[in-house]
């Protein structure tokens, strides 16, 4: 079965490097660029053909603003948010900017890489709590 | 001169009219239609110094000053052709000669009498008027001292500032008690320099303007001011120089006479005097002087009344910047600390977590025994992740750009995510500024942590409501109600202090007490 191609974004070199691991570890990711900000995912994910994004959201030019460069690209890779952050007006945000899935750091599990394939596969995964209500306004605006 | 007796119709009957008008309690002197004295009671021989006998046949005008005696002899004849009685004190004050040259005010009333020959006497009754005339003027003086005390009393309540009260003074003594110059003055205390705090009256220039400073002891100046200061009590122009000393020329080129000078006794470290010139000498006796220290001294109680609203201000405006110079170093250090957290202590355990769940595939795949201990340890490591994340949550300030009811709803989802507290939202959007509405969500949070901390509450409910003045904001539970003196701050419960000091920085007030129905209610007023 083909690899599904990821870049992760993650100012955190502790969090990006077990990113990598983890999705490196059951073959059906590959890992084709780990960015410490958002600057290089446009030009990284047009390079790499990568369908996939991994997105932290507290870092320069990632959240909102790098999931909606990401959005403005044909065609555009799913993007994940993986993140500390999870108040209601960000996940609203990244929720408007396209993002299709949303894990809380910390809370990931040992279901973290299959939830991952299965957003890569287009399902929609917001794992956190009250995030229907963000859904919700998200839509309605 | 004409001999005594020559126009009368007789001794006897002249005899028999001095004899009744000695009766009077008037001096009485008679005139003839000629002008010449015909008659001087016993009284009148006492007033004037001059006998009967030496005063009967004169021009009754020897008995005046010799500048009034041409007025006199016209109003006479004029009288003659038609007399009529008047009473005493109908006639403006004459002044009597003295046979010792002496003068003496007098009223006079005028009786005619009409005479069996058809000539016509005027009777003269004369009243000294001297102490009349000093108690008219000294009552005149206290009359107005009074309506000045009055009018400054009500001008200093009216008076918005300090510095109005002594402009008020310094003006209404001028219009109400009629003084040349009125000024007040104000200098560290017996430095014999004052500056002007208030200066009015057409005699204002020998002061000088507003604000300038002023040597009091001057020699163009009056003296009291200096006097009043070394002495540290009231000061006239009798008091400190011989009491016929001019006053010195540039005051008295503008009139001035004479001149007092009061202390203003504020509770200040200041000397504060009031300065009253007059254009009448010997104006300032000791019943005005009590009378003028009375106002001095209402004006020091108005002074003092503004420098303590004014110590209450500046402490009310001191303890408001003390708390929001807190705040900013709050929300700072929270900021840093919300930043570490965030940057090291979450990410590192969120890595581990992540190469846990690694671990536990691995684990359940090749020996599955061992994953109850793996599950213990992510359990351990999951539960100090969302502890992390929570507190970063309290630590980061709340956006500014979110609509209230928003900004509550995400603040309680966090809160008391994974927490049997349900909340509700009551009210409708406040409508205040951002900063305002910042504030009160952290108000807002803070009370929300309490709750989950230490409420134990089934329910809990955010109101706000338009009151006079502002918005109130209510936070109120259904909890285990408050400990004995906990609605105040103390150690460990630093979101009560924080809470108030939030409301305070913005003019408004935050209490903790009793729920309505039990429970804790937080409320704060917030200006809107």
């Amino acid at each position: 079965m083909r690899q599904t191609r990821v870049v992760i974004a993650d100012d955190n070199r502790a969090m990006r490097d077990a990113l990598a691991d983890v999705l490196r570890s059951t073959g059906d990711f590959e890992v084709v660029a780990e960015l410490a900000d958002g600057h290089g995912l446009v030009p990284s994910v047009q390079e790499t053909g990568a369908t996939l994004v991994v997105l932290d959201v507290a870092m320069d030019a990632g959240g909102q603003v790098g999931a909606a460069a990401l959005q403005a690209l044909s065609p555009a890779p799913v993007v994940v948010a993986v993140t500390a952050t999870d108040d209601h007006e960000t996940v609203v945000g990244l929720l408007e900017a396209g993002v299709t899935g949303y894990f809380v750091k910390g809370t990931l599990g040992d279901g973290f890489v299959d939830d991952l394939l299965r957003c890569a596969r287009g399902e929609v995964i917001l794992a956190l709590p009250h995030a229907g209500r963000a859904l919700q306004q998200a839509l309605a605006r | 001169m004409t001999g005594p007796g020559s126009a009368t119709p007789g001794r006897d009957a002249d005899a028999a009219v001095r004899g009744v008008l000695d009766l009077s309690p008037h001096p009485v002197v008679g005139v003839d239609d000629a002008g010449r004295v015909v008659l001087v009671n016993a009284l009148a021989e006492q007033l004037t110094g001059w006998t009967h006998d030496e005063l009967v046949g004169r021009p009754v005008e020897e008995l005046l000053p010799q500048e009034l005696r041409g007025r006199h002899e016209r109003l006479r004849t004029a009288y003659h052709h038609s007399p009529v009685r008047r009473e005493v004190g109908e006639l403006e004050a004459l002044r009597l000669r003295r046979r010792d040259g002496s003068e003496v005010p007098v009223d006079v009333a005028l009786t005619p009498l009409t005479l069996a020959t058809g000539s016509t006497w005027v009777l003269a009754a004369l009243s000294d008027v001297t102490q009349r005339l000093a108690t008219e003027s000294r009552v005149l003086d206290l009359t107005r001292s009074y309506r000045m005390l009055a009018a400054i009393n009500q001008a200093v309540l009216r008076a918005g500032s300090a510095v109005d009260v002594t402009a008020e003074a310094c003006r209404v003594a001028v219009e109400e008690g009629g003084f040349l110059a009125a000024w007040v003055g104000r200098g560290p205390r017996s430095s014999m320099t004052l500056r002007v705090a208030a200066v009015a009256g057409p005699a204002a220039r020998v002061v000088g303007e507003v604000g300038t400073a002023v040597r009091v002891d001057d020699p163009r100046l009056s003296g009291v001011t200096a006097a009043a200061v070394r002495a540290r009590s009231t000061r006239s122009w009798g008091d400190v120089a011989h009491p016929f000393a001019p006053l010195p020329a540039a005051a008295a080129g503008e009139g001035v006479q004479d001149a007092v000078a009061l202390l203003v006794p504020t509770d200040e470290e200041d000397d504060v005097v009031l300065t009253l010139y007059c254009h009448r000498p010997a104006v300032f006796t000791e019943e005005l002087v009590v009378l003028l220290e009375q106002v001095a001294f209402n004006i020091a109680l108005a002074l003092d009344r503004y420098a303590a609203d004014a110590a209450v201000r500046r402490e009310v405006a001191h303890r408001r910047e003390l708390s929001a110079r807190l705040l900013t170093a709050q929300e700072d250090e929270r900021r840093r600390l919300a930043t570490e957290v965030h940057d090291e202590p979450v990410q590192l355990l969120a890595a581990t977590e992540l190469r846990l769940g690694l671990l536990r595939r691995r684990v359940a795949a090749h020996d599955p025994e061992g994953l109850p201990a793996v599950d213990l340890v992510h359990d351990g490591l999951r539960g100090t992740a969302t502890a992390l994340r929570r507190l970063l949550t309290e630590l980061e300030p709340p956006r500014l750009d979110t609509a209230w009811d928003e900004a509550v709803e995400s603040a309680a989802e966090q809160v008391l995510e994974d927490h049997p507290t349900t909340w509700r939202l009551v009210g409708g959007p406040p409508g205040w500024t951002p900063e305002t509405g910042a504030q009160a969500l952290r108000i807002v949070r803070e009370a929300l942590i309490n709750v989950r901390r230490h409420a134990a509450a089934a329910q809990v409910v955010v109101a706000t409501r338009r009151v006079e003045g502002g918005v109130e904001v209510s936070v109120t539970d259904d909890g285990v109600g408050l400990a004995d003196g906990a609605t105040r701050a103390r150690p460990g419960h630093r979101g009560v202090q924080g809470m108030q000091d939030r409301a305070e920085t913005l003019g408004g007030w935050c209490r903790v007490e009793p729920g309505p129905d039990g429970g804790t209610r937080v409320v704060a007023l917030l200006p809107a």
